[in-house]
Formats: structure tokens, C-alpha cells, sequence
């Protein structure tokens, strides 16, 4: 974990401050090992959306199937 | 997972920390050595169970076992960070390494915790799910918040946390809590003081540099060794439990007197041996040969099971 100080008005916390506009558009700047490190989150967290959706499409066939009905009964 | 987090707010700055977090940072937080034992533990009680449940919703089942047990482990990292920070054994976890924040980690805990119950009630019943959640409560709640801080009795009462998995995946497959599913909680629950104590045996230092109330920091390194001997006597019958009781065949009978036996010589020696470099290797030995003892105990559980369990029980 990084800790990063910026001046509030960087991140739009203060709108009136004396900040100028090129500290206000240059904002937090993420290296090179934290982009990719965001990247593979963001691919483990689709993938495992993925698999969940699978698995709650061949859960639900399996209990509405004719034999889940029959359980039910 | 939180890429960028506001941690500090002033009217002057506004400090931020970024996420460095990997994918295997947040499979850390969810102990998965520990799962891997949940897991086993709670497939053999599924398929032991009596009753028919889809291979799917088995599977089903089984996540979220997992993904719950991995919810208790992050939330337990979460509460533990100050102590983990400074024992040698999990000073490297996530969270005192600084990779992972603690607010995310709970947040991560929480998610998986809800996600993990409310599915295996859908999947399977609510039984299943009521237990998962109490195990989950019981491990964070009161395992990890009161009595690990409190107690040298710790483990053995937060031992039942570990003991559930088997009795959820047969509450999974049957909607019931049946008596063979009493008998492998308690399997788990006995073994777990000597295995925990066997590593407490060498790792003591550690633990009282955390001010964790272990029982060698306590009570003394003779008592723990007299404590190790005294529950691998009482687990040695409760293993053979399955078989004496008739749920089980001669095979897993045989095994559970043998592995009972291994496990009562080898807490002798400890005791035998005391303190010094023969003692610690008798006790690491001990503790590698608690966890085969128990993965091969419901490893023949299942496969006897699968024979039809010829030679069922003493009477």
C-alpha cells in the first residue's frame, strides 16, 4: 500500500483553493506495477462474475428440471 | 477492491493509499491451506451423508463451504492484523505487509461471508446455510475476537469452528444433523488441541511476543506436553468412533485404531523427551502427523463408504 498526499483541491475537494489548473488535471498518477496489479483484479473479479453466473444458470435449470418439480412435491 | 482510498482528510490534504494488492494477496487473505482441510472435510461429509444430491448442486455446495470458510479467514486477518504484524509465522500475511488495507479486507471478509451463506441456502437448504453462518460467527466472533486473546483454553473451544465443515456438508446433502455427522465433528474438534499445541510447542516465543494466551506461554511447556497426551487419548477411541458405532466398515476401523495409536506414541514421546531439540522434532513431527492422520482418516471414511463399508461396527 502506497501512501500518496495530495492538495484537497486535486482531488476535487476544494473547488475554490488556490490550487492551479495543471495540479488539478494532473491528479494521481498510478505506476506501472499498480496499473497492472488493478488490471489482474479487475480480470479475477470478471472471471469470477463469470463463473457465477454459470453456476446460478445450471443451478436454476437443475431445480426447475420435471425431477426438481418432483422433489418439491 | 478498492484501487485508490481516501485514508486521511484535512482541509489542506487529502492523503490517499493505493492499492498494490494481487489477485494472490486477496487468496492469502482466505487462508487457503486451511480451506483446502475444510473442503476435504466437508466433501467426505457430503458424500457419506445418506440421500442424493446433484453432482452440480454438491459442487454448488462445496464453494460456498469454501468461500465461507475463506470469508472467516479474512475477517480473522482483519481483526488480527496488530498481532500477525508481530509473529514471525504471519508477519509476511497482507495485511501487516501493507499490501492490503484492513478496511478492505473487512469489506472482503463481509462480502464473501453473506455471499457464501445466502447461495448455499438457495443451493442447498437453510440448515446447510444456518450452520455455515454460525461457523463463520463463531470463528470471528468468538474464536478470533474473544477467547484467542483471553484464554489458553482458546483453541480447543475455537477448535469447534474447525470441527463444523463436515456436519454442513452433510446438513447440505441431507437437511438433517444426523448422529454420524455428531461423531466426525467431534473427530475434528479432539484433534485440534494437539495439533495446535504441538506447534505452540516450537512457535511458543512467538505467541508470547504477541501476548497470545497459548498454552506453553501460560501454563508451561510440561503441562501443554501432559494436555497434547491427554486429548490423543481421548481422540484415539473417538476416531474408531465411525466404525464402533456401525457407520463405518472394518477398514476405516482398522485405520482409526492404527492412526490412533501412531498419534497416542507419538504425544508419549514428546512427553518422554521434554524440552530441547529431540522434544521440538518429536512435536513438529507430531504435528505433521496429526494432519495426515486426519486427511487419511476421512480419506478411508469415503473410500470404505464407497466399498458399501464391509464389516460394519462392533455389535
Amino acid at each position: 500500500m502506497t501512501g500518496w498526499a495530495l492538495p484537497a483541491a486535486a482531488c476535487g475537494e476544494e473547488r475554490d483553493g488556490g490550487m492551479d489548473d495543471n495540479d488539478s488535471e494532473k491528479g494521481i498518477v498510478l505506476t506501472d506495477e499498480q496499473k497492472r496489479r488493478r488490471r489482474s483484479r479487475s480480470i479475477a473479479i470478471a472471471l469470477a462474475l463469470c463463473a457465477l453466473v454459470l453456476l446460478f444458470y445450471l443451478v436454476t435449470i437443475i431445480k426447475l428440471s420435471p425431477a426438481g418439480w418432483w422433489r418439491l412435491l | 477492491m478498492t484501487d485508490i482510498t481516501a485514508v486521511d482528510h484535512s482541509p489542506e490534504t487529502v492523503v490517499f493509499a493505493i492499492s498494490e494488492a494481487s489477485v494472490g494477496d486477496y487468496v492469502a487473505l482466505m487462508k487457503p491451506r486451511v480451506m483446502s482441510l475444510v473442503v476435504f472435510t466437508a466433501f467426505v461429509g457430503l458424500m457419506v451423508a445418506p440421500g442424493h444430491l446433484h453432482p452440480v448442486l454438491g459442487f454448488a455446495a462445496l464453494l460456498c463451504i469454501a468461500i465461507g470458510a475463506g470469508a472467516a479467514g479474512a475477517l480473522n486477518m482483519w481483526f488480527d492484523a496488530d498481532v500477525d504484524a508481530v509473529m514471525s509465522r504471519t508477519a509476511r500475511r497482507p495485511i501487516p505487509a501493507g499490501r492490503v488495507l484492513r478496511r478492505e479486507a473487512l469489506a472482503f471478509g463481509m462480502t464473501l461471508a453473506f455471499g457464501s451463506v445466502a447461495v448455499l441456502g438457495l443451493v442447498a437448504n437453510w440448515l446447510a446455510a444456518s450452520l455455515l453462518a454460525f461457523t463463520i460467527f463463531f470463528y470471528v466472533a468468538i474464536y478470533t475476537m474473544r477467547l484467542k486473546r483471553a484464554t489458553p483454553q482458546n483453541i480447543v473451544i475455537g477448535g469447534a469452528a474447525g470441527a463444523f465443515p463436515p456436519m454442513i456438508g452433510w446438513a447440505a446433502a441431507t437437511g438433517a444433523i444426523g448422529l454420524e455427522s455428531v461423531l466426525l465433528f467431534l473427530i475434528i474438534f479432539f484433534w485440534t488441541p494437539p495439533h495446535f499445541w504441538a506447534l505452540s510447542l516450537w512457535r511458543a516465543d512467538d505467541y508470547a511476543r504477541a501476548g497470545i494466551p497459548m498454552l506453553p506461554v501460560v501454563a508451561g511447556y510440561p503441562e501443554t506436553r501432559r494436555q497434547i497426551l491427554l486429548y490423543s487419548l481421548v481422540l484415539a477411541p473417538i476416531g474408531a468412533s465411525p466404525w464402533l458405532f456401525g457407520y463405518a466398515g472394518v477398514i476405516y476401523g482398522a485405520t482409526a485404531i492404527a492412526g490412533g495409536a501412531v498419534m497416542v506414541w507419538l504425544a508419549v514421546k514428546i512427553k518422554v523427551l521434554g524440552d530441547g531439540a529431540e522434544g521440538d522434532r518429536a512435536a513438529k513431527r507430531l504435528f505433521a502427523v496429526s494432519i495426515l492422520y486426519l486427511f487419511v482418516l476421512f480419506a478411508v471414511l469415503l473410500i470404505d463408504d464407497r466399498l458399501g463399508a464391509p464389516g460394519r461396527g462392533l455389535w
